[in-house]
């Protein structure tokens, strides 16, 4: 189980570098998180960055992009209270029934 | 459950979904079509919020949370397939059996990770299929179909 800080995942092309930028510039959209269901990562978000576990929640780009095939889009964590930012990962969907929809699929 | 949007803009949320650790204000465009219809996988109450779970515009692999007052319920029959759990904080949640045997299987769904990505899928099959069943037969017909039923076996 990661315990550290996770380092932003490195855009893998222009067009996901586009989209990180545009992420990082915008509020992006709430997946969960926050007061009423904290996260699982939430202990370790506030080991490595502080806060309260309700304070941090994980959230989306806006945008997505589709680059080869696959529908691009983006994911972090904020913190609710002091509005940092931490851990910018790309989440990559191909068309249904892809094994590379799974975790760790490219 | 079916829900149809009826407005897909922040500027008409009530002034309780627009705080900021929801990230909305009214100048935010939700991914939605208003008068198209969306299924509903699963929903929660908190602190006199309502919010369902669809997969909006934009889904790519996990349903998102949306507010209630940007639909309106066209078909309100439950899922059969649907579990109530209420925290100890208040939260109180229907979905399907897995979203609560894992407390983090939204959290896992919405990594990525592989059997809960896989589960959703199956899930949302089922319950789409489900929402768009014929509509079962009203009580007083049913009451009036077992009533025939054991007049016969009464003989």
């Amino acid at each position: 189980m990661t315990q550290g800080a996770i380092p932003d995942e490195e855009p893998k092309n222009l067009p996901e570098k586009l989209l990180l930028q545009d992420a990082k510039a915008s509020l992006g959209k709430r997946i969960l998180g926050g007061v009423q269901k904290p996260l699982g990562d939430a202990p370790r978000l506030v080991a490595v960055y502080g806060g309260e576990p309700g304070d941090w929640a994980k959230m989306a780009s806006t945008q997505t992009v589709i680059i080869d095939g696959a529908v691009v889009e983006v994911h972090w964590f904020r913190n609710n209270k002091t509005g940092e930012t931490v851990e910018f990962k790309f989440k990559r969907t191909y068309p249904q029934k892809s094994p590379q929809n799974l975790k760790g699929g490219n | 459950m079916i829900i149809r949007c009826i407005t897909n803009r922040g500027n008409r949320l009530p002034e309780s979904y627009l705080k900021p650790e929801f990230y909305y204000t009214p100048e935010t465009d939700f991914p939605l079509t208003i008068g198209k219809e969306y299924v509903v996988y699963a929903f929660y109450t908190f602190e006199g919020n309502l919010w369902y779970y669809i997969c909006d515009d934009s889904y790519t692999y996990y349903p998102m949370q949306n507010p209630a007052p940007l639909f309106e319920v066209v078909d309100s029959r439950m899922s059969q397939y649907w579990r109530l759990h209420l925290s100890a904080n208040g939260l109180l949640e229907f979905a399907f059996e897995e979203w609560f045997s894992d407390p983090y299987f939204y959290d896992k769904l919405t990594d990525q990770d592989e059997a809960e990505v896989l589960i959703f899928e199956r899930l949302k099959k089922l319950m789409d299929v489900e929402a768009y069943s014929p509509h079962p037969l009203p009580i007083s017909a049913e009451y009036s179909q077992v009533e025939t039923s054991l007049e016969l076996v009464r003989g």
